[in-house]
């Protein structure tokens, strides 16, 4: 199984180095898609299927922490895991991204290893780069 | 005195994790003061302090970030790209340092900014005092940053030198 990405950041060097550290990392990436906001990263989201969001809070028009509330507001998004890779990083500003949905959080600067092993975690893969997914029965159907 | 120590080791610690793991450059602190600055990012911070950090590059140091960050040929190098990154360098700087200070505390960063020295200079008069200046260098060239604190902010002492 791969996954469709959508990078949320207002900084277009930031958003490119998180895609280089993916391709990089062996995660097993299908499409990835980008944004400036929050509001251009919900406007990705109407058109196209995205299984997992990375995205920055401290952004012009709409900030992260907007973004995953109006996410949680929708059935359709909630469930859609978003790792925050923010320079925020009060326990407060923290605890607020956990409380709006936010399934990791990774503070500026980063290392790669960072950002690989904050994505296995959320996406349940094991030491060895298996998916989850990937170890169901024959017999366990997907539809 | 003691507080005004401790801004100064955790904002040249903040500086030194951010352009290794991000640059890939490996800065060390100067005593070479006032040289010219090509290119000047500013981002301000409020809460229970209140502020700017401001970082000055030089042109060489500045095109090798976006070399080193993207990847890129330094040929490949443009204006746009090169602002981006010291933007997001400021960014980095200020919110590791901040929440390095005092995770516990809550400060609001502004978006950054990319300005000249003098507009950066003319800000000081207002309200701002320079509370820390710090000079490093490398192969690639040169960075200087400042800190500036409102005055009325109690216990750090803003506008001592």
């Amino acid at each position: 199984m791969s996954f469709n990405v959508l990078i949320v950041d207002d900084s277009f060097s930031m958003r490119s180095v998180i895609k280089k550290v993916l391709s990089l990392s062996g995660f097993r990436m299908d499409r990835c898609f980008d944004a400036g906001n929050g509001r251009e990263g919900l406007a990705v989201l109407e058109k196209e299927w995205v299984d997992i969001i990375l995205s920055d809070i401290n952004m012009p028009e709409m900030n992260g922490l907007e973004m995953l509330s109006r996410m949680k507001q929708n059935p359709v998004y909630q469930n859609i895991p978003v790792i925050v890779i923010s320079t925020e990083g009060s326990e407060e500003r923290v605890n607020e991204a956990f409380c709006n949905g936010a399934k990791g959080f990774i503070k500026k600067p980063f290392l790669p290893e960072d950002l690989k092993r904050t994505l296995h975690d959320v996406l349940g893969v094991d030491a060895d780069g298996n998916y989850a997914d990937d170890q169901k029965g024959s017999n366990d159907l997907d539809f | 005195m003691e507080t005004m120590q401790t801004i100064r080791k955790v904002l040249t610690t903040s500086t030194f994790d951010v352009f290794e793991k991000m640059f890939f450059i490996f800065l060390e602190l100067s005593d070479k003061g006032g040289q010219q600055c090509d290119l000047v990012t500013s981002i301000s911070f409020s809460g229970p302090a209140s502020g700017e950090i401001s970082l000055g590059f030089s042109e060489s140091l500045a095109r090798a970030m976006v070399e080193n960050m993207l990847g890129v040929k330094r040929e490949e190098v443009t204006r746009a790209m090169t602002e981006d990154c010291a933007k997001e360098a400021v960014n980095m700087i200020g919110g590791q340092f901040l929440r390095t200070f005092d995770a516990s505390k809550v400060f609001n960063m502004s978006t950054p900014v990319c300005s000249t020295d003098a507009a950066a200079d003319q800000q000081a008069g207002q309200g701002q005092a320079i509370a820390q200046c710090l000079n490093f260098e490398c192969e690639k060239g040169c960075l200087r940053i400042r800190l500036r604190l409102r005055s009325e902010d109690p216990g750090t002492s803003a506008g001592r030198p």
